[in-house]
């Protein structure tokens, strides 16, 4: 599970403890990723666009996350959606550990790449939009389009994405959002 | 990178502006040490203007508040900004600058565009996906820029988009005839 948010008593934090209760109810082990928590460094830096085609042995700045990442079979991201998408700290998760040697492989003479993390056969991603769906929709959703069009490829061939959003939580009563925990507990109790 | 295509790409972009007799002053993110993540202090006065106390982010704000044009120009990783491109349009161009926030009575939040200055919105950009394939997958980033940005822009504000598709199997003259696309595209504006 792989957490973004910068406030620690936040609602997004209430949703991912939801979540990881209902996991570990139904009985599976549950590793955290906290972004914020851990102090993760979004920025991609110039070493490591060096050697993004390499191997995942000349980055070893991101093997903790590249193990996780090879142990799932399960990703639940859980974050707010700020401009239509995954936050610069979530996106900067994606852009330095989802790299090559981790997530792909280019074949040699090949142009398609090809995914590596064919363990993960679930996508769950769990988020708040402080705007209504229609704004949403006029905006075109590119923070679900890059998690079920471009990372699910990435993962098994029957890799599952779940889309559990909440939106208008801006004006959301206490009872929309108790509702909204609710679905999450329902939408993790499925695979 | 100072030796990248998208730096090449921000030259001709550059040139094509001052050819034109466009004034223009230049972001330049990792050159600048931008810090890409909203911090927990920033997000508690979200809907404060002005409540940052990142110098960088008064500086910045106070050039989007003067430019009647913004031109982005960024490599496109999993169809979307660079990270640190999308922390620049969270900590930047918030309340006050992008949007108005007003709290009604009831804590009902409504927000009114505040960009009505900028006029025309630009993106310079290459892929290392096929044109086809990312209009398949979708062009995330794109759409934060184009669609998400142009919410709050002036109500006629053009946009333009420019991009190198498959950069993986690009030549030396697709990249040279795509920098002189974008130079003397800009020189056009």
């Amino acid at each position: 599970m792989v957490i973004c948010h910068p406030i620690h008593d936040s609602f997004t934090r209430a949703c991912a403890d939801r979540a990881t209760a209902a996991l570990k109810a139904a009985g599976h082990a549950v590793d955290v990723i906290d972004l914020y928590g851990d102090g993760f460094s979004p920025e991609l830096t110039e070493n490591e666009r060096q050697v993004h085609h390499e191997g995942l042995e000349l980055k070893p700045s991101i093997a903790g996350h590249a193990a996780k990442l090879q142990w799932a079979n399960r990703l639940v991201l859980v974050y707010p959606t700020w401009w239509g998408a995954q936050p610069a700290m979530l996106k900067g998760w994606f852009d330095r550990v989802w790299t090559t040697g981790v997530a792909y492989e280019l074949p040699e003479g090949k142009s398609q790449i090809r995914g590596l993390l064919r363990n993960i056969t679930s996508i769950t991603a769990i988020t708040s939009h402080g705007a209504s769906k229609f704004v949403n929709m006029l905006e075109g959703e590119p923070g679900k389009r890059m998690l079920s069009r471009q990372i699910r490829p990435m993962c098994s061939w029957r890799c599952r994405f779940r889309w559990v959003p909440m939106y208008g939580v801006d004006g959301a009563s206490e009872a929309g959002r108790q509702a909204f925990l609710a679905r999450i507990g329902t939408a993790m109790a499925r695979r | 990178m100072s030796t990248s295509f998208s730096h090449a790409l921000l030259e001709a972009t550059q040139c094509g502006l001052a050819r034109g007799g466009h004034q223009y002053t230049t972001i330049d993110l990792y050159a600048d040490g931008f810090r890409a993540a909203m911090t927990t202090e920033e997000l508690r006065n979200y809907l404060t203007p002005g409540s940052s106390q990142d110098d960088l982010v008064n500086r910045y704000i106070a050039m989007v508040k003067q430019a009647d044009g913004m031109v982005f120009v960024y490599p496109t990783w999993w169809a979307g900004l660079p990270a640190i491109l999308k922390g620049f349009c969270e900590r930047v161009l918030g309340s006050g600058v992008a949007f108005r926030a007003t709290t009604a009575s009831d804590g009902a939040i409504s927000i009114k565009p505040n960009m009505r200055h900028v006029k025309r919105l630009v993106g310079v950009t290459t892929y290392g996906s096929s044109h086809w394939m990312t209009w398949l997958t979708n062009d995330g980033g794109r759409r934060i820029l184009m669609r998400a940005m142009r919410l709050n822009t002036a109500r006629l504000c053009r946009r333009t988009w420019l991009g190198h598709y498959a950069l993986e199997q690009s030549t030396p003259q697709s990249r040279e005839l795509f920098l002189t696309k974008v130079e003397n595209r800009m020189a056009r504006l």
